[in-house]
């Protein structure tokens, strides 16, 4: 495909883009959970297409239908799997957003912080996901690299494609936070789901139609069943599904979103939205890659799979532009989530704890204080600075281009799992202690970190499932060897239950601190 | 601007910036800027769904998760076509969306 058609894409896009997020912001952002969480007032309707843009990244259209293109329908297992993880959402959904709503958390590893009453272990969780988060970040703009450089022939080269990619997502990062981030998500997610099913129903019906594309599927050995060929062998599959199915609790770019909805209706709407989003994006996005799978044999590599596909004939030019230009919207609102979130964890987790320990920020109480005010003022502002490093940092490591993407997305959400077992502590078990917290995050992450960069299959399974084990043994170990906040935990606890009806014996959550004084 | 806004705080000023903060809570009547519905009193779980329905719920879905990794494994593994793993996983998803829904129903409003 001529390059000039794909840069008019990418105009397109960004004056669209541009109008969208200017026209979100409403006044400057003052405070850190207006520029991180919307101030908790998001509707449902965009809160469901950000958390599903947020989530279902350019890793989808290019990273699933590549898997799909290499391993067949394992992939489909693989990415249902992830939405069947949905579940977490049900059940921790409401508790994370109640103890947002009773605490004014704006990230969860400052929530970790809190419950465990230690600033190290909210530091220690907000490093730890910067650490693995950067080669996600990374791969997304790999993704937009392959798509522009694929689609036209390697006119556009990777280093431009990726270079693009990072400048936009700089530049939408800080006009205004999340909000705008949530406004061109909800653009992104809308054309991308509507394209791709356009797209996907073109393309059928040019090759013959459902019954002739099972048919010829049926015939290609490996395509429709697992272990297949042998790409997807339990063990892979295993190993590439465990980080999956716990991806919404322990990605805080997307457990981040569960403190933004204004009420538990509106939760509930975005969960429902991501559900029906999820299905219907996974299903197209599979039965793509499964046509890549039969009209191109011999790519180079799977993430080839969909801007080949794009740039052949069987798709017509203005609709290729668009879906590409869907497939780069999806990777910036990744980027920007995640640079998001990544800021909004150093400023408030790493930076504000380490600021107030030097006394330049003396005054920590209520925002309306004039201190109040500059303190977070500054927090804001090294929030604001952080971006641009993290994104320099992910379009260095995306220069690598180590592997597939999608390999790389579950590597890096491998070494995220080892957060879970805090995560699930804080809210149901009452002895976890900081300490556990700090020690399983800090040799769970080492054992993930050194299994991934040494590419090892101990025992032959993948790093995640060591990762989840190393963390919640060592987690449940060095917690029953040291005390716990037990009061607080209590409280913590409590207060993330649905209330009971008025008149009940049993106390609302935040009445015994008061009462008592007893809240240390 | 109403509710928490400042910085969480693991000090002694973050007890006194709760116990302030919740009590402002528990005094005043809701603004706007939290949902009205939030601030009503829970209905009992027996309104919505019940406990014990809900427990069944969540341990089938625990199930069907496991079934998915086990059957397209044995019973579909030699099966190369679209009524195998494919449907398999499509039908077992759809179920496990559909008890996630029902439930979300049953969250306080």
């Amino acid at each position: 495909m001529d390059a000039s058609w794909i840069w008019l894409g990418v105009a397109i896009y960004v004056v669209i883009a541009l109008a969208a997020a200017v026209l979100s912001r409403r006044g400057t952002s003052r405070t850190m959970s207006d520029y991180f969480l919307g101030s908790r007032r998001m509707g449902g309707f965009v809160s469901a297409m950000s958390y599903s843009a947020t989530t279902y990244s350019a890793f989808m259209m290019i990273g699933l239908a590549g898997l799909t293109y290499a391993g067949g329908v394992g992939a489909l297992g693989f990415e249902l799997l992830y939405l069947c993880g949905v579940t977490l959402m049900l059940i921790f959904g409401p508790r994370f957003w109640r103890v947002g709503q009773a605490y004014g958390y704006v990230t969860p590893t400052e929530m970790i912080g809190h419950r465990y009453r230690s600033k190290a272990a909210g530091a220690t969780t907000a490093l730890a996901s910067c650490l693995f988060l950067i080669p996600y970040a990374a791969v997304q703009l790999a993704g937009v690299g392959y798509l522009l450089s694929g689609m036209s022939g390697g006119a556009i080269t990777f280093t431009q494609g990726t270079t693009v990619a990072t400048v936009l997502a700089i530049i939408f990062a800080m006009i205004a936070g999340l909000r705008s981030v949530a406004w061109t998500d909800s653009l992104q997610a809308v054309v991308m789901i509507v394209s791709a099913s356009l797209v996907v129903i073109l393309v059928i019906r040019q090759l013959g139609g459902l019954g002739t594309f099972f048919d010829r599927l049926a015939a290609d050995p490996g395509a429709l069943s697992v272990p297949g060929t042998g790409y997807f062998t339990f063990s892979t599959f295993l190993a590439l599904t465990l980080p999956w199915i716990f991806f919404m609790i322990s990605n805080p770019q997307v457990s981040q979103r569960l403190y933004t909805p204004g009420s538990l209706r509106d939760l509930r709407r975005m969960m429902l939205g991501f559900m029906a989003f999820g299905f219907i994006y996974t299903m197209i996005t599979v039965v793509w890659g499964l046509t890549a799978r039969l009209e191109f044999q011999d790519l180079a590599s799977g993430d080839q799979a969909t801007p080949t596909l794009l740039a052949s004939g069987l798709v017509p030019l203005p609709l290729g532009i668009i879906v590409m230009v869907g497939i780069m919207a999806a990777a910036i609102s990744t980027i920007d989530s995640i640079m998001l979130t990544l800021s909004s964890m150093v400023s408030r987790d790493v930076y504000a704890p380490a600021a107030r320990r030097l006394g330049s920020d003396e005054h920590t109480s209520a925002a309306d204080t004039p201190a109040g005010h500059s303190a977070e003022g500054r927090q804001l502002l090294v929030g604001k600075l952080v971006i641009p490093v993290i994104a320099v940092l992910a379009y260095g490591f995306a220069h690598l281009q180590l592997d597939l993407i999608a390999v790389l997305s579950v590597s890096a959400s491998a070494g995220l799992l080892v957060m879970v077992p805090p995560i699930i502590g804080a809210f149901f078990w009452k002895r976890g202690t900081a300490a556990g917290v700090i020690t399983s995050v800090l040799v769970a992450g080492a054992i993930v970190l050194y299994l991934e960069a040494t590419s090892t299959r101990f025992l032959g399974q993948g790093s995640g499932v060591w990762g989840i084990l190393a963390a919640t043994s060592v987690f449940i170990l060095v917690s029953l060897a040291t005390r716990a906040p037990a009061e607080h935990a209590e409280d913590f606890i409590k207060a993330s239950r649905r209330r009971r009806k008025a008149g009940s014996t049993e106390p609302t959550p935040a009445a015994p601190a008061i009462a008592t004084g007893s809240q240390r | 601007m109403r509710g928490p806004t400042g910085p969480a705080l693991w000090t002694d000023d973050y007890a006194a910036h709760h116990r302030v903060h919740c009590q402002q809570r528990l005094d005043s009547p809701p603004v706007s800027h939290f949902s009205s519905s939030t601030q009503a009193p829970s209905v009992e779980p027996s309104a919505t769904t019940p406990r014990r329905v809900r427990r069944w719920l969540l341990a089938a879905v625990a199930v069907i998760i496991v079934l998915m990794y086990l059957v397209p494994y044995t019973l579909l593994s030699d099966i190369n076509a679209w009524y195998g793993s494919f449907l398999f996983w499509t039908l077992t998803t759809l179920a496990v969306l559909i008890i996630n829904a029902v439930l979300a129903f049953g969250w306080e409003d």
